[in-house]
């Protein structure tokens, strides 16, 4: 990945976004963050269309001294989030009605409290701020080294430490009572 | 962190972990971790998340050449959206007028004839191609950048479209480009408006099924499939086959080449993608192609053509490309 300059190499003379350029080298990433959030293929990718649509309009204006990742990233993860709000009431009576229906006590506690972990995982991931989440999913899933992460973002490889030890911080405060009895589970 | 003692903090944990730790920084966890157990149990917990969290990862299987062409559909159709918005505006004035009509003549059926028979709207395709469909039936592909008006079977034209007509024997099609005419029946074809090196405006016009009359002036000429006339706005035309498929792209996104000339090819490819090719041996232009490239990105296209002709090599230098 070349270091990102700024969005300047993603316009054209005129101010739009190349956006070609911009939706095949970022779509792929960006589909996977909102995949994260969002636990839907095709809702992820509709958020993904979306934003994109939205700058083809010009409705969004990115400047030229911002990473153009670091513009995507964020937006992509806003998206996601607000869509989460809006389901929010209807899923919970969803998971409230399927809690009721069936019988997942049947299911063997090891299961349910590694299931249980997942979820609070993704809960406490979702609390995360936005270029804390960024990072530690560019980190996480996408692999990438600290420097690939800052050169993508444009930012000091020392805010890419910080942010990293931060998301674990916040994570494991969140989940501290999983996991004493998760690490038995897994050293037996 | 009250945890992380001895300088060691939750960042200088978090490179540990992700291997990103110099080797002093290393040392100095080591030493950390081989004190009270409740640092080994603090680390662990960072492990154990890091481990778990992957179990999170969505991986997309979406391929992205498929999700930049439903986005460009989704532009296409608000572009749509807003040249149906604008004729809808103007049929509301049409609309009123019929009513107008109707009072005045007292007839519902004589004014729906005549406010079919001067129905007009305006179409224009700025950044992307526009399809519609004429209020008589006929369909129409704008290339970028043209505009055209449409009244009564008659457009008149400014840059380039595809038209499919529907066929109407008492009523001829008529498309007007720069003073030229071409008069249809039911048939498809294409016109493009031109301004050629002398000065002049005129067009090109290509039939693809049925036949065309186009007069510029007072010369006529009946074009059949698969010939081209060209006009100078001034009476003078010139008919010939239709040497290639090229200009058809902005319609269908392939680039057909029977017998092309390398250089035509080469022209349109720098007209889509708007880069810079340079033939350095104008001889080369005249090789002839056969190929068909769909959705083939530039760099397939130019890979096609230096494989096909042995004396050909392709470099390429950012957005310039040089053929040898």
């Amino acid at each position: 990945m070349e270091k990102d300059t700024g969005s300047a190499e993603w316009l054209h003379s005129d101010g739009t976004i190349m956006l070609e350029k911009a939706f095949k080298t970022y779509f792929k990433a960006l589909h996977a963050y909102a995949c994260t959030i969002v636990k839907d293929d095709a809702l992820a990718e509709d958020i993904v269309q979306q934003m994109f649509f939205k700058l083809w309009e010009k409705k969004e204006r990115i400047t030229v001294n911002q990473s153009l990742a670091a513009y995507l990233y964020r937006a992509v993860y806003h998206d996601s989030l607000n869509h989460l709000k809006h389901a929010k009431v209807k899923q919970a009576y969803q998971q409230h009605a399927v809690y009721h229906q069936s019988g997942h006590t049947s299911k063997t506690a090891d299961k349910l409290l590694l299931g249980e972990l997942e979820q609070q995982l993704y809960l406490a991931m979702n609390e995360l701020p936005e270029q804390c989440r960024t990072i530690f999913q560019m980190s996480r899933f996408e692999m990438l080294k600290y420097q690939e992460i800052a050169d993508r973002l444009g930012i000091a490889v020392k805010t890419v430490e910080n942010q990293v030890g931060k998301a674990l911080r916040i994570l494991r405060g969140r989940l501290v009572d999983f996991l004493p009895l998760l690490i038995l589970l897994f050293n037996r | 962190m009250k945890e992380a003692t001895n300088n060691v903090t939750d960042e200088l944990l978090a490179k540990y972990l992700l291997e990103e730790a110099t080797m002093a920084e290393v040392e100095q966890v080591r030493v950390w971790l081989s004190g009270p157990a409740e640092n080994q149990r603090y680390f662990n917990h960072f492990t154990l998340i890091w481990e778990q969290s992957r179990e999170l990862a969505a991986h997309s299987t979406v391929d992205e050449a498929q999700a930049w062409l439903r986005l460009q559909d989704r532009i296409f159709a608000a572009t749509e959206a807003r040249v149906i918005r604008m004729r809808q505006r103007r049929r509301i004035v049409y609309a009123a007028a019929a009513v107008l009509l109707a009072a005045v003549a007292g007839g519902w059926w004589l004014t729906r004839d005549s406010s079919q028979a001067t129905k007009q709207l305006a179409l224009r395709a700025d950044d992307s191609v526009v399809k519609d469909t004429l209020p008589d039936g006929s369909r129409v592909t704008l290339n970028k950048h043209t505009t055209l008006e449409y009244k009564g079977r008659k457009v008149r034209l400014d840059g380039e479209a595809f038209f499919e007509i529907a066929p109407d024997e008492r009523h001829p099609f008529e498309v007007i480009a720069n003073g030229d005419t071409v008069q249809v029946l039911g048939t498809s074809f294409n016109v493009c408006t031109v301004k050629w090196s002398t000065g002049s405006d005129g067009m090109v016009v290509i039939v693809e099924t049925g036949s065309v009359r186009v007069r510029s002036g007072s010369k006529i000429e009946e074009v059949q499939p698969g010939e081209v006339v060209s006009s100078d706005g001034k009476g003078y035309l010139q008919k010939g086959p239709n040497p290639d498929q090229l200009y058809a792209y902005y319609r269908t996104h392939q680039f057909i080449c029977n017998n092309t000339p390398l250089g035509m090819l080469v022209r349109k490819l720098k007209a889509v993608y708007g880069i810079k090719i340079i033939v350095e041996n104008r001889e080369l232009e005249h090789l002839k192609i056969n190929a068909t490239f769909e959705d083939d990105s530039l760099d397939q296209i130019l890979s096609v053509i230096e494989k096909t002709f042995p004396q050909i090599h392709i470099e390429r230098h950012g957005q310039q490309i040089y053929i040898k």
